[in-house]
């Protein structure tokens, strides 16, 4: 189709131009080498090189990334169902929960660092609760949502029992809820990285930081560069199924 | 003699609220036999709907009995009465086939069987081509024969319709009422219909029941003894009498 | 039963934690180098803006991140409305330019910061520039679906009465998204100030939360609460009025 090519092609030559100014400003001198690697340094056998080297602080911050979120949606999907049981709760509480969301959580940072030490605990911690809101919140609009409607049809074909849950109410809160738990990824893992960069524990987040002190500044681009391909890669993914799934939502 | 397979015996309908109790079915008492059509008319929430509901097992009455097939109604009854709302209810998630098979999976019918049973009513219903279609993809009067043939897969003796064509435009309803009438030629069942439409009344019913304004009460019960399929010439004196009746204050 | 109206629930479950709160730590069950007391922390936060305390600097690390807030706040609208409103407006920018922004949010924004403060140093400028990387994808996303919700009916009307392509914005596309222009703000705004405050403890000479972190350092726990709650009333305040703000323009409802 027509638009399609045009705008992949418009996003081509976005593309192109980010990388080709980014070079330039390195080629050119425009600024200075202790601050910024160009594309060309980082296409390098060196570069790929010294990343064996971090692989540890990958696998320390993926684990961590994993529990805090297995945490986060296990406590926000079950929460968001316990929330819509009772109009007369959620009403209630529903201001803080949207407070809450609103309330910058790393202004609690030192009251975490405090509880559980300087260690993976703390980051776990702050990780899982930067992505609970996001989850809960949209469990909640997800089970809200559930068309009444549908129910009385149920409930006159004799849908009765687990079968009203398999069949009517787990399809429909489905959408929304994989909607939240796509947010949460970016959530908890900038959560995580927040985490320990301000720790300087062990991990991406601390890697990056030492790297830039160091001014090791191949290494930090590199290691960036992986991160921001990564995280593109699976968000995209992640809105790929998001939007299979919510085929009928609207 | 027909057999009397729904007996309705001085129902009433009270809904009590903080400050008021509100009558919304008052004392009312009417049969309907084995292959009758019977429509239910009167002005704007006087009832109709309600005393439907009832009968469905979906409400229970304040006073008074409904005895379906001689059996005390208590709840929805899905083995003797299938029941279609204005509202389509089709699961958006599934398709039209998947949607019909739906009542037939609560009564744990073998996959196979499942959709012989429903392939069968999609062409019945006139949506052959349509089996997999979604309800986003179907207008209308689509989605409402969907509605319909998974009414009739559950292959019970009572058909319920709840204003079934009341979100259509007047042509689209007039051609259902007529295809409607087709599907009964061939599966025998007893109707009770719910509507607003006085042609519809008399297009299609053996007897209509006459409710008043709230409290409802049945205010007359006509027959209609012409054959089909009814021309408008000879339902128009029936559409007037009718109209006379409900805009007539007792 | 009647059950009480919202607000009085709401109002007696705040007032009860903080009571709770108060009695927890009076009586040290909440361990007082972890925790302080709402009392001590308001009586710090007292002292704080009295200049009457051993922690120095408050009034240049409140004046700093306040204006880092503001210069933030001002830049995440001033950019980020107008470009989203044109990005959900314009059909081809959703399909073109709308994927590539996705993309480039979707990077946690932390990682940049080594390579943003180490551009731009430690002062105030690395924690705006952060704050607006932080912020404005959900002022993008929000005025977009904003811009893309107006019915086109209304649009349709315009033309009948022969608006310009001004009055059309002015009169109907704006008005229509608002609430999604507000809440756009809202989560821009709380994130922003997040990324400040994120700034201030990693990498900063001056700061609300660079002093958080010189009081935790000094173990002086009742000015790291008054500091926290400090913060919390700022982002608090900004909510309010956003949602005030967002009141007092839509009391109309879209037919």
């Amino acid at each position: 189709m027509d638009t399609r090519l045009k705008s992949a092609t418009v996003q081509a030559v976005i593309i192109l131009l980010f990388l080709l100014v980014w070079q330039l400003l390195r080629s050119w001198n425009i600024v200075n080498h202790l601050f910024l690697a160009a594309p060309s340094e980082l296409l390098t056998r060196s570069a790929f090189a010294a990343f064996p080297g971090y692989l540890h602080y990958f696998g320390t911050t993926v684990n961590e990334i994993l529990i805090a979120y297995a945490i986060a949606a296990v406590i926000g999907i079950l929460g968001g169902f316990l929330l819509s049981r009772s109009n007369y709760v959620y009403k209630v509480l529903e201001p803080f929960i949207v407070w809450g969301y609103a309330i910058p959580k790393i202004a609690l940072f030192p009251v975490f660092l405090k509880l559980f030490g300087l260690g993976s605990t703390t980051v776990i911690v702050y990780g899982a609760i930067t992505g609970l809101f996001v989850i809960l919140i949209n469990t909640v609009t997800g089970v809200r949502e559930v068309d009444s409607h549908l129910l009385t049809v149920s409930t006159s074909l004799g849908i009765k029992g687990t079968k009203r849950y398999t069949k009517v109410i787990f399809p429909s809160v489905v959408p929304a809820i994989f909607s939240g738990l796509r947010q949460a990824v970016i959530q908890v893992v900038l959560g995580v990285l927040v985490a320990e960069l301000v720790l300087n524990t062990i991990g991406v987040g601390d890697l990056i930081d030492t790297l830039s002190y160091s001014f090791n500044v191949v290494d930090l681009y590199f290691v960036v560069a992986t991160v921001a391909l990564v995280m593109i890669f699976v968000n995209l993914a992640l809105l790929n199924v998001e939007s299979r799934l919510s085929f009928w939502r609207r | 003699m027909s057999e009397v397979l729904i007996e309705v015996s001085n129902v009433s309908k009270k809904y009590s609220t903080r400050n008021e109790t509100i009558e919304a079915v008052s004392s009312m008492t009417f049969d309907i036999k084995r292959g009758e059509f019977l429509t239910i008319i009167g002005p704007s929430g006087c009832g109709k709907s309600t005393m439907l509901a009832m009968i469905a097992g979906l409400l229970l009455p304040s006073s008074g009995s409904i005895k379906v097939e001689g059996k005390e109604v208590e709840g929805p009854m899905p083995e003797r009465i299938a029941v279609a709302f204005q509202e389509p209810g089709l699961l958006p998630w599934r398709n039209v086939q998947k949607n019909i098979e739906l009542g037939l999976e609560a009564r744990n019918v073998p996959k196979v069987q499942r959709g012989q049973i429903a392939k069968k009513y999609i062409e019945l219903v006139g949506l052959l081509g349509f089996g997999d279609k979604y309800p986003h993809q179907l207008s209308g009067g689509m989605k409402q024969r969907a509605a319909i043939a998974r009414c009739l897969s559950m292959d019970t003796n009572i058909l319920l319709l709840d204003e079934p064509f009341g979100a259509l435009d007047e042509q689209t309803r007039l051609l259902m009422g007529e295809e409607l009438l087709k599907i009964l030629a061939v599966t025998s069942k007893t109707v009770l219909l719910v509507t607003h439409s006085l042609q519809e009344a008399a297009n299609l019913s053996d007897r209509v029941i006459v409710m008043t304004k709230r409290p409802g009460r049945i205010r007359e019960e006509i027959r209609i003894d012409l054959p089909h399929p009814r021309k408008p010439t000879d339902t128009v004196e029936y559409v007037n009498k009718l109209w006379d009746l409900i805009r007539e204050p007792v | 039963m009647m059950r009480p109206h919202y607000n009085v629930v709401r109002l007696s479950l705040i007032v009860a934690a903080i009571l709770i709160w108060q009695l927890l730590s009076q009586y040290n069950i909440l361990n007082p180098l972890v925790f302080s007391s709402p009392l001590a922390s308001v009586e710090s936060l007292y002292h704080l803006f009295g200049g009457h305390t051993s922690l120095v600097g408050f009034y240049p690390s409140l004046y700093a991140t306040l204006t880092e807030i503001a210069l933030a706040f001002g830049l995440i609208a001033l950019i980020g409305i107008p470009a989203g409103i044109a990005l959900g407006w314009n059909r081809f920018a959703q399909v073109s330019i709308m994927p590539l922004i996705i993309a480039f949010f979707s990077i946690p924004s932390i990682v940049l910061y080594p390579i943003i403060y180490l551009i731009f140093g430690l002062g105030i400028a690395s924690k705006v520039i952060f704050g607006v990387v932080v912020g404005l994808f959900a002022v993008l996303e929000n005025c977009s679906a904003g811009a893309k919700q107006v019915p086109r009916e209304y649009v349709t009307l315009s033309r009948s009465l022969g608006f310009s392509k001004m009055q059309l914005l002015r009169k109907i596309l704006i008005p229509s998204a608002i609430p999604y222009i507000t809440s756009g703000l809202r989560l821009g705004f709380s994130f922003g100030l997040a990324g400040i405050i994120a700034g201030e403890y990693i990498a900063s000479t001056i700061g609300i939360g660079q002093l958080i972190v010189t009081a935790l350092d000094l173990l002086e726990i009742d000015y790291v609460f008054a500091l926290i709650l400090l913060v919390i009333v700022i982002a608090t305040l900004v909510n309010f009025i956003l949602i005030f703000v967002e009141s007092r323009e839509t009391k109309f409802k879209l037919v």
